[in-house]
């Protein structure tokens, strides 16, 4: 895990754009690509974009957190490669995605491994950005 | 685009519900690296979730199935279930006194507790999702 970012300035925004209802899914999956959607999830929630939403509630078809869910102004899903786990996995339980990403499609090449630098963080936080405005 | 999965088929898969919680979080860190340390693979949950038929396929040839669950919602048990497959070994961290909290920057303090219990777990016989 990088654990060298730039930590956000003033913790959560208050701006009435950002919160809880933009909810942020990530993969989080087995691979650095994966554990990259889920810095980039938690990076972005730090700062205020959005909610970062637990996709195995999800996936477990907690009833509760699928009503929350479907509560969300936006959905931002992240997912680390074109296997597209957590695309398909909201899919089925019917939430409209409004922005996704697909980190491979970044220029981050799979691997099994879990390393990752501080820019590659950024820069999946960059493009989130540009993807809303 | 990268469309292949490196899921490869293990001995011992370890499913993390990695959600957005420090205890959920912490799953995740624990899992990469009992992975690191060769003690089982760490295996996407979403794919499971998202019912992938290779993957699926995959965790079903694992002997182990040893699921992490950050807190007693047991998300991450509920969808690999919600797959058809047997969990062998399950960890809710709800039953040891961590307090849970959205704070991210509070998770490797508990990742070390929760490798030791995952280790000790798979020293044992599978016990199933009650064990």
């Amino acid at each position: 895990m990088a654990d060298c970012c730039n930590k956000p300035q003033g913790a959560k925004a208050d701006c009435a754009c950002s919160g809880d209802n933009v909810l942020i899914f990530a993969c989080s999956g087995g691979s650095n690509v994966g554990q990259l959607t889920n810095e980039a999830a938690k990076k972005l929630d730090q700062e205020g974009l959005g909610k970062f939403f637990c996709l195995a509630g999800i996936g477990g078809d907690i009833e509760t957190m699928k009503v929350n869910a479907a509560g969300a102004d936006r959905i931002i899903a992240l997912d680390g490669c074109g296997v597209a786990c957590a695309k398909m996995t909201l899919e089925r339980a019917g939430l409209p995605i409004s922005c996704y990403l697909v980190v491979t499609d970044e220029g981050v090449e799979k691997g099994h491994h879990f390393e990752m630098s501080c820019d590659e963080i950024d820069g999946i936080c960059g493009r989130v950005r540009e993807l809303l405005a | 685009m990268s469309k292949q999965c490196l899921c490869k088929p293990a001995r011992v898969l370890i499913v993390p519900c990695g959600g957005a919680s420090n205890c959920g979080q912490g799953t995740s860190e624990a899992a990469v690296q009992l992975t690191r340390e060769g003690v089982g693979e760490i295996f996407c949950l979403a794919g499971l979730a998202a019912h992938i038929p290779q993957m699926v396929e995959t965790a079903r040839q694992a002997e182990r199935v040893c699921v992490v669950d950050g807190c007693s919602l047991q998300c991450a048990r509920k969808t690999v279930e919600h797959a058809g497959i047997a969990v062998t070994d399950h960890l809710d961290l709800s039953r040891e006194d961590l307090p849970k909290s959205r704070d991210f920057d509070r998770v490797q303090q508990n990742v070390l507790f929760m490798v030791k219990l995952i280790k000790q777990m798979l020293k044992q016989a599978p016990k199933g999702v009650d064990g």
